[in-house]
């Protein structure tokens, strides 16, 4: 594309060159056939010959300097027409003859080369000027004769001017332009470059859901090639549905929710179905697109095959569980074999023995622990962790919970305090309603009154109750350390363990809170920890509390089939509904609470309650145990 | 105290037999063992114990199966059964107790002390 400076040049050498042709052509034509009737036989040769040279000119020297010097070789060009000019306007009567007009015109077109010619030719015109007035004695009539003219002179260069600056505007603009079109196609190929080397499928649809982009990752995945998925509806070729098979919905279709929630939504739990038929596991991240209105006008998804990545986390999860399992027949014997041996009705040892035994028995508990431990977190990770979820009475919950651990909270000398409410005067608790399962709920609170006993020192342990119409909190702060602020956020993580003296010294699997972490969430709730280094912590959980009608609700679904209380405690009557009375709920449940898992474990205890000759410092069993038969 | 009771103990790992055995013995009941569930069910007929410790988890017959056909067996129908499971998920509790499980402990939940005193429970409740 030619740009408004080219064309214009290109324009004034080829008239000039046909304006020297012209007459150079006439001259000697006239010379030809009448040379009488030339009036000034020098100065028509001379001007003839100046416009040949032109002719000549433009059609030797400018077309081979045109492509790369167009400016200067017009410049040349317009030069000798000048002088040309100059030549005839002198000899036929200088500022009165009638070939000033043509000058006005080289005054003109001398704009189109820029500022600095127009100022040149017009410094010169105006020389001139003072010469001829000058050789005319500057006498006044002349002088006002030729105002007039000075000032269309003038006029010209200031139109000149104009040229001169339409002419770069137009040609800046005309150069952006080229330049933003230049830059749009670099940009593009960039694009595209881009988009063919991404390694996860990159497809972007419009609002009516049809594909206008589909790069070649995309291809690769789908089976589709672009020109067929091109235009066409997304759904036709990415073909997905759950993981059980199941076809997408509104509520999991992950377009369908980030066009409502307007951000990204990231899937890892969809199949796809290729073009051939091949089902592969996707991961998928669509972001919705807005116009200005906050109208969606279409999404863009990544999405990435992770068949190879589930499976290896199926079978990393597998061996975990097998692992755990295999390895925690062998604890269980070892364990047994080991509380044998302490129990005085079945063998008999020293007491140096016992003292030996009892560590193995702690240690061995550790391990059996870690094992149970991460088999939970296998299930966390398969989401079969939760249990069945019913009413359950928070309030009552945590008195149980409470009342359970005061023998191990006095033991250590240290107190535990239930407030209910944000005063402590206030004697009437509300119902405060929760939907969880009890004994996994029980787990998370026997846990986090645990952790705040094994790591205060000194002090006391209060565990709080607070609740409003839509949540229930539950809080248990300490007396100890307290929690590094760079930790607090990690506690939460698996085998995320604080590393200080304390942690060290203190046994834990780092697993416990991830755990409670899972459970909470699993009963759509949120855990989390206030602390202050050297003040204490305070772990909170919150859930939603549940209405009168939605406690009722769920306990007349439970009542056709009562939930038995769960074995581990001897029921004192026919198995009630846990809601109903939670004390008949076991305490001797998987836990980690150390003091009771310490003398009765979770699996097998050495101890007796009807051994009486233990010795009560080493096996002091035997409170723990009539806790669990009461 | 219950004393003298006969109790029938199906565990196919051979030490936690003993174990359990052992600390059944010390209460004074009288123990007999099967090591699989067709070994039970003949014993369980022949001996007629006035408790079964019943794993669940076991070569050949699993327990819930044990379980299914001592309550069709008339001689066996009464007898008290506690099942032990590793098994934690609640269809399988609700499953042993729909076959008629007087009892189903999770293993990995409760300790032997546990066991012990479900065992004198379930035995006291019979008497």
């Amino acid at each position: 594309m030619l740009d408004q400076r080219t064309r214009s040049f290109t324009i004034l050498a080829r008239v000039l060159a046909a304006i020297g042709a012209t007459i150079a052509i006439v001259v000697f034509a006239v010379y030809g056939f009448a040379p009488s009737k030339i009036p000034d036989s020098t100065l028509s040769l001379a001007t003839a010959i100046l416009g040949a040279i032109a002719a000549v000119y433009f059609l030797t020297l400018h077309l081979a300097l045109k492509n790369t010097h167009l400016a200067l070789s017009t410049l040349i060009l317009s030069s000798i027409t000048g002088v040309n000019l100059v030549l005839v306007i002198s000899s036929t009567g200088g500022l009165d003859s009638p070939f000033y007009s043509f000058w006005l015109l080289a005054i003109v077109a001398a704009g189109i080369f820029g500022r600095n010619e127009i100022i040149v030719i017009l410094s010169l015109t105006l020389v001139y000027y003072a010469f001829e007035l000058f050789h005319q004695g500057w006498n006044a009539p002349y002088v006002t004769d030729h105002l007039i003219q000075l000032g269309i002179t003038v006029a010209a260069s200031a139109l000149g001017a104009w040229v001169l600056n339409r002419s770069s505007k137009a040609s800046s603009a005309t150069s952006k332009l080229e330049r933003l079109s230049g830059q749009l196609t670099t940009e593009q190929l960039k694009a595209e470059a881009i988009m063919s080397s991404i390694g996860e499928g990159v497809m972007v649809i419009d609002s009516a859901r049809r594909i206008q982009l589909f790069n070649k990752a995309a291809q690769n995945l789908t089976g589709w090639d672009e020109s067929s998925a091109q235009s066409i509806d997304y759904n036709l070729v990415l073909q997905l549905k759950t993981a059980d098979d199941q076809p997408l919905t509104d509520l999991n279709d992950p377009f369908a929710e980030a066009w409502k929630k307007g951000r990204e939504i990231v899937r890892d739990n969809l199949v796809m179905t290729t073009r051939s038929g091949h089902k592969i596991q996707l991961n998928i991240s669509v972001s919705p697109i807005f116009d200005a209105n906050a109208h969606p006008t279409g999404a863009i998804a990544l999405f990435r095959d992770i068949s190879k990545e589930k499976e290896v986390e199926r079978q990393k999860d597998e061996f975990v569980s097998t692992a755990s399992h295999e390895m925690r027949t062998p604890v269980a014997a070892i364990e047994g074999y080991i509380s044998l041996a302490m129990n005085a009705n079945v063998a008999t040892i020293d007491d140096r023995a016992k003292k030996y035994l009892d560590k193995a028995h702690d240690t061995i508990q550790h391990l059996g622990e870690l094992f149970r431990d991460l088999l939970s977190v296998t299930k966390a990770e398969e989401g079969q962790l939760g249990g069945r979820v019913e009413a359950v009475n928070q309030g009552q919950l945590l008195q149980s919970a409470v009342d359970d651990m005061q023998f191990t909270v006095q033991k250590k000398g240290l107190t535990l305090v239930y407030q209910i409410g944000g005063q402590s005067g206030k004697a009437i608790a509300p119902l405060y309603y929760v939907a969880a399962n009890p004994e996994r709920l029980r787990e998370v609170i026997m846990n986090l009154i645990d952790n705040a006993v094994k790591y205060t020192a000194e002090g006391g342990i209060k565990v709080t109750l607070e609740g409003n119409e839509k949540e229930v909190t539950v809080g248990i702060s300490d007396t100890g350390a307290g929690i590094a602020p760079e930790d607090a956020g990690h506690l939460f993580q698996k085998f995320y363990r604080i590393d200080n003296s304390a942690t060290r010294t203190i046994g834990g699997t780092g697993l416990g809170l991830y755990l409670c972490r899972r459970l909470i969430e699993s009963f759509n709730g949120r855990i989390w920890v206030e602390s202050k280094p050297g003040e204490g912590s305070t772990f909170k959980f919150t859930l939603p509390r549940l209405t009168q009608a939605e406690v009722e609700k769920m306990q007349q679904a439970v009542t056709p089939a009562p939930e038995p209380a769960p074995a581990a405690t001897p029921a004192p009557a026919p198995a009630p509904a846990v809601t109903a009375a939670p004390e008949t709920m076991p305490t001797a449940i998987a836990m980690p609470v150390p003091d009771v898992v310490g003398e009765a474990g979770p699996a097998l205890s050495p101890a007796a309650s009807s051994s009486p000759a233990l010795s009560p410092a080493l096996r002091p069993t035997e409170t723990s145990g009539t806790e669990r038969i009461s | 105290m219950p004393s003298m009771a006969k109790i029938l103990l199906v565990e196919d790992d051979v030490n936690l037999r003993e174990i359990y055995s052992a600390r059944f013995a010390a209460e004074s009941y009288e123990v007999i063992t099967a090591s699989d569930g067709e070994e039970a069910l003949a014993t369980a007929v022949r001996e007629r114990p006035d408790l079964i410790v019943l794993d669940v988890m076991m070569p050949k017959i699993s327990g819930f199966d044990v379980l299914d056909i001592l309550r069709s067996t008339p001689e066996t129908k009464e007898t008290k059964v506690i099942m032990m499971t590793a098994l934690s998920q609640e269809s399988d509790r609700q499953r042993g107790e729909s076959l008629g499980a007087n009892k189903y402990l999770i293993k990995s939940q409760v300790t032997l002390e546990d066991v012990v005193n479900s065992v004198k429970e379930t035995l006291g409740a019979a008497k």
